[in-house]
């Protein structure tokens, strides 16, 4: 019972990660559909570079570098040029899949192995594991208790207000996409070099849009976002698992359509009850 | 200003294709005339740009609907797959031939309109974002269609994960010989006739895009917010069933795992592409559908055919960026 509620916890990492940047950028006032795309990248960056050079860390490294450079691609546009969000965040999952495709397919053809050494850990445990817990009492102590924090959430609720308290809402917004690309980076990271050892096309299966709906659910703060990301992972290993040993007769297909079907139930129940940041994805027009 | 702008953003997207290109080790030289033979290279080829384009149009004016109302529909290609699966159920039925086809067509359109209304629903009762909910509706809907062709719609051989072909009286007629062009390009064509005059003339189309405009000033003048919004999402899934009827009925003629290779993502690109203008879906639309059928052709330039989603996400990229140097010329 203890093993699988770690390993749980080792599937709701990558989801937990990406759901704790969408969270920083939600709350300042910014939807990033493309959470799918930036976590694509950070797996097939850890990969390559984890068999290049032999080094996982290095891999984690890279594949936080390259999404938080995706991150910024997604800034440069939603809010330096004020482009629709969504639009962007649609693009941004076009671009990576396909760049990931491309690439992974030419680099297949020239790599000796593609096989990657995983990150040091236990049962799908990671020290990016670690890192996704620690994060969650450390953003609700940044978003609750600093300045910083308190700026962030204006410019998602009432950026006019925080901009007439003299802070630079397009800089805040801008910086939580960077932090969310860092984040998604690290979640591919721990998807390819954690919970697996090898990068495949298309390997993140929806669970960027799961993270999506994990932020919703966790009603935009750091604790129900763990919560609700463990619940989904609860429900993801105890399928698989239930699966394995055959108990019910329920076709295959059934069985991986359930996360999306729980997720929307989820959202039904709860969906009337909550409350998005108020400036949640509106541009703003400083003036 | 603007001829200067368009340039620019031509020449980057250009310079970055071309960069992802290089790094994979391929030619963008030789894959220009690879995607440019497999588009249009020979009769066949155009045949197949055209019924390409046949699905993009309809699920297109599907997105630009909703869009246009500011409902963000990107649950385009799950209710597709909805259409596509109503469509076969009642393909392979015994039905009187003159009305089978129709009632094929129906049955995608209607199943299309119950997957975004179900979006819909959850949208106006439950405040639960359409972004979210359509896009988890895809989803299920991949996994609905990798059930059914394995259980109740599946070949009576039992063999592969597919369903039995469809009767005769419930295929659309090929056009050109020689080639799969069907009789949908007419209906899309119709379609897209008919949607440009709704938009335009229809009160119900007035009350779409007030509601795009400004909710608060639609309401204010007396146009009903939840049933203008309930109909367009209806409306826009009807589109994309169809086109997932279409494929059915004139393409493939039978249901299989994976069916869509991702129209109705693509349609995102094509109604923006179009500035969300019926007329101008039609024309993104052949762009678009000629991409997809020169994309099979890539591999022989050394490259994997997803490198049409780079470009097709870099052509969106500079549309964005279009867009507002465009605006910002205007004012300044």
């Amino acid at each position: 019972m203890i093993s699988f509620l770690l390993l749980a916890v080792a599937y709701a990492a990558p989801v937990l990660l990406c759901a704790l940047g969408e969270l920083l950028c939600e709350r300042s006032g910014v939807v990033n559909i493309g959470l799918e795309g930036l976590m694509l990248v950070g797996a097939l960056t850890a990969v390559i570079v984890t068999v290049t050079t032999g080094q996982p860390i290095l891999g984690a490294l890279a594949a936080l570098l390259a999404s938080t450079a995706l991150g910024g691609v997604f800034a440069f546009f939603a809010i330096g040029l004020k482009r629709d969000q969504i639009v962007v965040g649609t693009t941004l999952n076009f671009l990576a899949l396909g760049i990931t495709g491309v690439w992974f397919r030419a680099w297949l053809k020239t790599a000796k192995t593609s096989t990657a050494t995983t990150l040091p850990g236990w049962e799908g445990w990671s020290f990016l594991t670690v890192l996704a817990l620690v994060l969650v009492p450390v953003i609700h102590l940044v978003l609750s208790r600093t300045r910083l924090g308190l700026a962030l959430r204006a410019s998602g609720e009432k950026p006019e207000a925080a901009a007439a308290a003299g802070y630079d809402v397009s800089r805040l917004r801008a910086m939580a996409c960077l932090c969310c690309g860092a984040l998604c980076g690290l979640g591919g990271a721990a998807l390819s070099l954690s919970l697996s050892n090898a990068f495949t096309e298309e390997m993140t299966g929806g669970r960027g849009f799961v993270a999506l709906a994990v932020v919703v659910f966790g009603r935009w703060k750091p604790l129900g976002v763990l919560g609700a990301a463990l619940l989904f992972a609860l429900a993801d290993a105890g399928q698989a698992r239930l699966q394995a040993m055959g108990f019910f007769k329920v076709p295959y297909p059934i069985f991986l359509m359930l996360p999306y079907v729980l997720t929307l139930l989820a959202l039904a129940i709860r969906g009337a009850k909550v409350r998005p940041p108020a400036a949640l994805g509106e541009p703003f027009e400083p003036g | 200003m603007k001829l200067w702008a368009l340039i620019l953003c031509v020449g980057v997207g250009l310079f970055f294709l071309c960069a992802v290109i290089l790094l994979a080790g391929a030619s963008p030289l030789a894959v220009g005339a690879a995607l440019w033979s497999g588009a249009f290279g020979s009769r066949y080829d155009v045949g197949e740009t055209l019924v390409q384009t046949i699905p993009l149009v309809l699920t297109g004016l599907a997105v630009a609907l909703s869009f246009r109302a500011r409902l963000m529909n990107i649950g385009a290609e799950g209710q597709l797959l909805l259409g596509a699966i109503a469509a076969t159920g009642v393909g392979v039925l015994k039905l009187p031939a003159p009305i089978h086809l129709p009632l094929c067509l129906l049955a995608g359109a209607l199943a299309g309109a119950l997957w975004s209304g179900l979006a819909g629903a959850l949208k106006l009762w439950r405040g639960v974002q359409e972004v979210l909910s359509t896009l988890l509706l895809n989803f299920i809907a991949v996994q609905l269609v990798a059930w059914v062709v394995r259980g109740p719609l599946q070949e009576a051989a039992r063999q592969f994960p597919q369903s039995d072909r469809l009767l005769t009286p419930a295929k659309f007629v090929v056009l050109l010989p020689g080639t799969r062009l069907h009789a949908g390009v007419l209906l899309a064509l119709i379609l897209t006739l008919i949607v440009w005059a709704f938009l335009k003339y229809a009160a119900a189309g007035f009350a779409l895009r007030a509601v795009g405009a400004s909710p608060e000033a639609a309401e204010a003048s007396g146009i009903p917010l939840k049933r203008t919004m309930l109909t367009t999402f209806l409306l826009s899934g009807a589109l994309a069933g169809l086109a997932g009827a279409v494929q059915i009925c004139g393409v493939t003629y039978l249901l299989a795992d994976k069916y869509s290779p991702g129209y109705g993502y693509t349609a995102i690109a094509v109604a923006l592409m179009a500035n969300l203008s019926a007329p101008g879906v039609l024309l993104s639309a052949l762009l678009f559908g000629a991409l997809t059928a020169g994309g099979s052709s890539v591999q022989q330039a050394g490259i994997s055919s997803v490198v049409i989603q780079v470009l097709q996400a870099i052509v969106l990229f500079a549309l964005l960026a279009y867009g507002w140097l465009a605006r910002r010329g205007g004012r300044a």
